[in-house]
């Protein structure tokens, strides 16, 4: 396997992770204590994150 | 003008402009310049999927439940990461066997069967006619709302609005995407025009939201607080999206499942597809447009939430703007939402109405004889009015579906309801891409059970919640079987009821899928098609699959009929080209042309068909799945063979690359053998050459002086003594290398050795005025070893030193120490030492250091190949390195021997 599909297959799971309800649960619990908006900003900084990543993986990947 | 007036001249206009640039790209097409054969405009056709849902659905789920619309694009995020394996593979079976839609695709995989393509278009119809409602539903009800805001409007006064945009887009859907019949064919001027629409919604949303984020409120902060204001903070939780633990998980997995499964993009991501590597950049890229497209969701919804509109949350993208009195704005977001509309009707009403055609109108009119279809001359008319109609039903239905059903839910619940009976098709896309045994009854089972689960736990709520069905059917079960409720199938509680259906539906699917698969033997062509498609990347050459006879005449004619005269003309013409001359009418046409014509025709009739068809014009048979599983086996074995052939040739290579390496070698020692050939013979030659002279002179001079004679004889006898030893240096080696060297192996101690050497080169020493210094280790120093060959290999290191020794001050250190579990002794001296690169050269036979160096040697330069020899026989090890004292250090190792020792036994 390509060294671009093992690290789409690694972003994958790292997305995954992420966006998964506990991870997300503990978010919201934070959020009890910190800013009403973390929950939001934390899914759009986790998701524009992921983006980034695959945007890397896949430019890299042309240029090797 | 009234609002709304303004609102439906925008969109004939909207809709004209589009066709002006459909006519563009096909035009462009034509010209050989195609304007999407490129990453960005294939990135911007997936974004059809961002539909009227995206619109107005989205904000009006977030204006309900907060983060709920996230699942939605999240999953097809996800899914992007994975074009790389499984839309990839996708393409690169569809490009091969000239796949014409979702249908196609599973249908041939599986045996080519016109069932299991009849029944994946039937699921694909009545799942997308929710979805088609959805589109009707969101731009009736922005239009409507306008229309309140347009007092002037009596136009359009009892109008059925809903109706009104079914029949338009159906008339530009039919205008638009029915030009050809060949549906493999890239309909570029299409992909142009939804790639455009896409940029259009897209700047829509987001000038929709800066406006209403930034100039309706002042920024993020005062949404926020207008929100807390109203009560409704939960909105930015978990909680307020209503989800439970497992309904987050299931609708990102079913959004990322509908990605690839959901016939539009099945159609932009696969059959539109111009080349292979577009997808790479779409990884990336797609989600990106997503993100962008949701960035503003929440805070539009919240403003509208603030705002306290009223009416249906789905209309908060047009109400807010209307309520804030800039009508300007309201039709940017009328705009934005009509052309999300407008592209999703058209890519799907393309995508369906192919398949429709393809996979269950033309295989029964087919099959029907008394329409004697046979003798039509030109049956491409009758193709495109079958597509056309199947448009007109298609949206007709979703009208329908809109009346009964669809304005009692929200956009984003009928949405989700026709994903869900989408992601019916996933298993048999997965399973058929990479497990070779997935079968078609298994495959027609599972589809069948999933499909009819989903109308279960789904669609007959929907209808009890509408009063077409009874509603204790809802709440206590069929026949009161409180088990069987569809909404809490066997107990299954606490799920949103998308997620509960996804879960009993796909149970269904892909339990007897595998099931029946593993029970069940594949047919030949199953097990053929099966190959092809999971081997796709190793099994891409071409199949021959007809034997016999068919007249050239007779295929054209058959192509005529179907495609038309002008694209039979050009099967032809590609077969003319391949082959380099045309065929004329009355001439055989061999299995190529055969093959070229069957999928020209699968391009028009969907495979299936094709084969059916083409059979009828072949003489003789189609060639049997038996006949072709053993070609594939023979080519099988011939590829194997090859390979290892391939593997052989390499394995040759490599011997002939170490056998002229070898010979290398043997030449450079040849080299080496007959230099030292002529040093030796020199070296002979000179004592010789004194011996000879002066033996002549004594023998030819009896009246020599006595002092003269003995001087003379002195001469002679060095010489002569030097003359043995290079002839015992000679002897030492060739015996040592041809193993006959006799050992006289006993303990022997180093110390005493070492003086003794020591002793026997001070002459040597005090000849070169060097000074000799010995630091031995005391303590014991018992090795094993040949006595006089150590006592030579020592004094050859010594007598090695001396050679090296400057003029004046000349110093040799002689160094004895024990280590662990060896003796190690070092001769250095204050020479000009051995440059790094020389160092094991000095050690090799044949060769001597001052070869490379610039004086001359001093000897045989076989002192040290004998050393190393003598102290490898004893287990140790020789080596150069620099010495303290500025020059060379010559060092070897011997081992301590261990007590039981049979030579110190023996002693």
């Amino acid at each position: 396997m390509s060294d671009r599909r093992r690290h789409l297959l690694a972003l994958l799971t790292a997305a995954v992770m992420l966006f998964s309800h506990p991870v997300l649960q503990l978010v919201d619990a934070l959020a009890v204590a910190g800013p009403d908006w973390l929950l939001p900003a934390y899914l759009f900084a986790a998701w524009a994150a992921v983006i980034l990543a695959a945007a890397l993986a896949v430019e890299r990947g042309r240029r090797e | 003008m009234a609002l709304v007036g303004t609102a439906l001249t925008l969109s004939i206009l909207y809709l004209a402009a589009l066709f002006a640039v459909a006519s563009f790209g096909d035009r462009r097409a034509g010209q050989g310049r195609s304007v999407i054969a490129n990453p960005y405009v294939y990135t911007l056709s997936l974004a059809v999927y961002c539909t009227a849902w995206t619109f107005f659905g989205s904000v009006g789920l977030a204006a309900t439940g907060g983060l709920a619309f996230m699942p939605v694009y999240l999953g097809p995020t996800l899914a992007a990461l994975l074009f790389a394996f499984v839309l990839r593979k996708i393409l690169l079976i569809t490009k091969a066997y000239g796949i014409t839609s979702i249908a196609d695709f599973i249908s041939a995989r599986y045996g080519k069967s016109g069932l299991l393509a009849g029944l994946v278009t039937i699921v694909a119809v009545v799942g997308t006619v929710p979805y088609m409602s959805i589109q009707l539903n969101a731009v009736a009800a922005s239009l409507e709302l306008m229309l309140v805001h347009s007092p002037n409007a009596a136009f359009m006064t009892g109008a059925d609005s809903a109706l009104l945009v079914a029949l338009l887009l159906a008339v530009f859907s039919i205008l638009f995407g029915t030009r050809h019949i060949d549906a493999t064919e890239h309909h570029q001027g299409m992909v142009l025009a939804v790639a455009v629409e896409s940029i259009v919604k897209l700047l829509c949303f987001v000038t929709l939201g800066v406006v209403v984020t930034f100039w309706l409120f002042d920024g993020p902060g005062a949404i926020l607080e207008g929100l807390r204001e109203a009560g409704r903070g939960d909105l930015l939780t978990l909680a307020g999206t209503g989800y439970g633990n497992a309904d987050w998980i299931l609708l990102t997995a079913l959004s990322a499942l509908a990605m690839l499964v959901l016939p539009r993009q099945f159609q932009v991501a696969v059959i539109e597809n111009v080349e292979l590597p577009h997808v790479r950049r779409s990884i990336w890229l797609f989600p990106l447009y997503l993100f962008a497209i949701n960035l503003f969701v929440l805070p539009i919804a919240l403003a509208g939430v603030a705002s306290a509109l009223g009416g249906s949350p789905d209309s908060i993208v047009v109400a807010l703007p209307l309520a804030a009195g800039h009508d300007w704005l309201a039709l940017v977001a009328y705009l934005g939402g009509f052309s999300a509309a407008t592209a999703m009707v058209i890519v799907e009403t393309v995508a369906l109405s192919t398949m429709v055609s393809n996979d269950l109108v033309m295989p029964v009119l087919l099959r029907i004889k008394a329409l004697r279809l046979e003798r039509w001359h030109d049956l491409s008319r009758l193709i495109l009015m079958v597509r056309r109609v199947a448009i007109l039903l298609v949206l007709l239905l979703g009208y329908v579906f809109f009346q009964l059903i669809g304005n009692r839910y929200g956009l984003a619940s009928i949405g989700l309801i026709a994903f869900c009976a989408m992601a019916q098709l996933a298993p048999l896309i997965i399973a058929g891409i990479y497990w070779r045994e997935a079968a078609l009854p298994g495959a027609v089972l599972g589809l069948a059970a999933g499909f009819a689960v989903w109308i279960y736990t789904l669609i007959v709520p929907a209808m009890a919640g509408t009063g077409t069905l009874s509603i204790t059917l809802v709440t206590e079960g069929p026949a009161g079987i409180g088990l069987l409720r569809p909404t809490a199938l066997f107990g299954l509680s606490g799920l949103h009821p998308v997620s509960h259906a996804l879960v009993w539906s796909l149970t269904a699917n892909v339990g007897l899928l595998v099931l029946v698969s593993l029970l069940v033997r594949q047919n030949k062509l199953e097990r053929l098609q099966a190959l092809l498609f999971v081997d796709v990347e190793s099994s891409r050459a071409s199949t021959r699959l007809w034997r016999g006879e068919a007249q050239v005449g007779a295929l054209l004619d058959l192509l005529r009929r179907f495609l038309g005269p002008e694209r039979a003309e050009a099967v032809l013409a590609s077969d003319a080209a391949a082959r380099g001359r045309a065929l004329a009418r009355d001439e055989a046409a061999d299995a190529a042309l055969v093959q070229l014509s069957e999928r020209g025709l699968a391009r028009a009739l969907g495979a299936a068909s094709a084969r059916v068809v083409v059979g009828s014009v072949v003489r003789g048979e189609v060639m049997g799945p038996d006949e072709l599983m053993e070609i594939l086996d023979e080519t099988q074995k011939v590829l194997e063979y090859s390979h290892r052939l391939e593997e052989k040739s390499l394995a040759l290579e490599e011997a002939t690359g170490e056998l002229r390496r070898a010979n290398e070698r043997l030449q450079q020692l040849d080299r080496l053998k007959d230099d030292f050939i002529a040093t030796v013979s020199h070296e002979l030659r000179t004592p010789l050459t004194s011996i000879r002279s002066f033996s002549e002179i004594l023998h030819d001079t009896p009246d020599l002086e006595p002092a003269e004679r003995q001087h003379f004889l002195h001469i002679v006898i060095r010489e002569s003594e030097r003359l043995t030893r290079l002839i015992n240096d000679v002897l030492d080696l060739s015996k040592i290398e041809s193993g006959r060297m006799e050992w006289h192996v006993g303990p022997c101690d180093l110390r005493d050795t070492v003086q003794e050497a020591v002793a026997a080169s001070e002459g040597l020493m005090a000849e070169k005025k060097a000074r000799l210094e010995c630091e031995l280790e005391a303590g014991a120093s018992v090795v094993v070893c040949d006595r006089d060959r150590l006592l030579q290999v020592l004094i050859n290191l010594l007598s090695n030193a001396s050679k090296f020794l400057p003029a004046e001050d000349g110093r040799v250190r002689l160094i004895m120490r024990r280590h662990r579990d060896r003796f190690e002794v070092r001769v250095e001296d204050n020479g000009p030492g051995v440059p790094p690169a020389y160092r094991e050269a000095v050690f090799e036979k044949f060769r001597q250091v001052s070869d490379d160096l610039k004086s001359r040697p001093k000897g045989t330069g076989l002192g040290l190949p004998i050393s190393r020899h003598i102290i490898e026989h004893f287990g140790g090890r020789i080596w150069v390195e620099d010495a303290a004292l500025g020059g060379a250090a010559l060092c070897f190792t011997l081992p301590v021997p261990r007590a039981d020792h049979p030579a110190l036994a023996a002693e």
